[in-house]
């Protein structure tokens, strides 16, 4: 099997949210490492048996983003929430990028939950782009939709109705609110200082087309 | 002024297989459209008016502007699809006729509905008839603003958003679309199919609410 659906029962009892919506959530979490690993195998199988030219094989091949990333937003997602939240210390690299990127720490906060009070279901992702090293709070319409290109997400926020219908109903403010109590910060900063690189490849390929 | 306002959908709030609460959160999301319809419609009216027309915020929000109408026009066709005093498709009617005319035997068009039902991500399953040729098809909307078959009607419209069955059925998408079958009301659908077979436009809201908009007037 290409990929294993991680745990994240320690989640369990996570505040303000049942445990009932969680096991829904990593249930569905589940469903997407399953279909990526299906797909997987099922699309090998057709370039193995020369099917390429079909247009199961085309449908597939265009769901695969789909599910790979179904799969990939939920984890980051599960690994930046943390029953002991603590907020994010005021000295750290992360911080102040958030200050100089964003003007204030405020700013960003607001800004980052102003995405996800956007209409309609999707992801909210603070992003990083290696090429500047500039921080963007991204909206995702869907799975495949909406993100970077080459970015590296640092923090990700779900807005599917499966994230909060069951606990806050229709009151998206009040999730939102909720999640931002419950960020793993610590899981956010390691994150931002592995993204913390000169980018090599582009500049490289950039120099041999001159 | 407001163009849309909501229409009352009583004829639901005790369905079978449906929970008060999932009724009442589902009818709530739907005002939310209808609000934002005429927020919207006003917005990008007052910004042409404006002169502000060519601007990137005025763009973006008419391109949301379906969206937000087909948030709404969906939801209607999809209660008003819905009875709490059910009866099975008569076999005698035009619709199962066509049904079997177009799909085979009527079992296979409602494993073709179920099954694109099925799918995976949200979205919405409409029955649609296609005004040039006639033709019924199963069709699938990844979201309310994308997949719709242009210049077809909608007789049949199920919806496929979480809200629409995680409270009732958590994960059990099929046991939601049982319960999707059992309370269809096949006497609006004939009705719309009647109007397309006339040419007339499939009316929402005409029986189940008196106030409310047109949208012939």
């Amino acid at each position: 099997m290409l990929y294993q659906a991680k745990s994240f029962e320690h989640l369990k009892g996570l505040r303000d949210f049942s445990d009932q919506l969680l096991q829904i959530h990593l249930a569905l979490y589940r469903g997407y490492v399953k279909n990526t690993n299906q797909l997987a195998t099922i699309l090998l199988n057709k370039v193995k048996l020369w099917k390429t030219g079909t247009m199961e094989y085309a449908e597939l091949k265009r769901r695969f983003g789909w599910e790979v990333n179904g799969m990939r937003l939920h984890e980051l997602y599960f690994e930046n929430l943390t029953k002991r939240s603590v907020s994010l210390k005021k000295q750290s690299p992360l911080y102040e990028k958030l200050r100089q990127d964003f003007g204030q720490f405020s700013t960003w906060e607001r800004g980052f939950m102003g995405v996800g009070g956007m209409r309609g279901i999707g992801w909210v992702v603070l992003t990083r782009d290696p090429l500047t090293g500039r921080l963007f709070n991204v909206w995702m319409d869907e799975h495949d939709a909406g993100f970077l290109v080459g970015s590296t997400p640092l923090l990700v926020l779900d807005v599917f109705e499966h994230a909060y219908l069951q606990d806050f109903g229709m009151s998206r403010s009040a999730y939102v609110q909720a999640f931002m109590k419950a960020i793993n910060w610590p899981v956010v900063e390691e994150r931002f200082n592995a993204s913390n690189y000169i980018p090599g490849p582009v500049v490289e390929v950039r120099r041999r087309a001159s | 002024m407001k163009e849309y306002s909501p229409k009352v959908f009583d004829h639901i709030s005790q369905l079978p297989g449906f929970s008060e609460q999932s009724v009442r959160t589902h009818l709530a999301l739907y005002q939310g459209y209808v609000n934002n319809t005429n927020l919207l419609a006003e917005i990008l009216r007052e910004w042409l008016a404006a002169g502000k027309s060519g601007t990137i915020e005025w763009a973006e929000m008419k391109r949301r502007f379906a969206w937000e109408f087909n948030g709404m026009r969906l939801h209607e066709y999809y209660f008003e699809n819905l009875t709490a005093t059910a009866t099975a498709l008569d076999r005698q009617s035009q619709l199962y006729h066509k049904i079997e005319e177009d799909f085979g035997p009527y079992e296979l068009w409602e494993r073709g509905f179920k099954g694109t039902g099925g799918m995976r991500g949200i979205g919405w399953v409409i029955l649609a008839y296609d005004v040039q040729t006639g033709r019924l098809f199963n069709v699938w909307l990844g979201e309310h603003d994308t997949g719709l078959l242009v210049d077809t009607r909608p007789l049949l419209v199920m919806d496929l958003f979480e809200h629409a069955f995680l409270l009732d059925y958590g994960l059990k998408r099929k046991d939601y679309e049982e319960a999707f079958f059992n309370v269809i009301d096949w006497g609006r659908v004939e009705k719309r199919l009647a109007a397309c077979l006339k040419d007339q436009p499939i009316m929402v809201g005409e029986e189940v609410a008196e106030i409310g908009y047109r949208f012939h007037n």
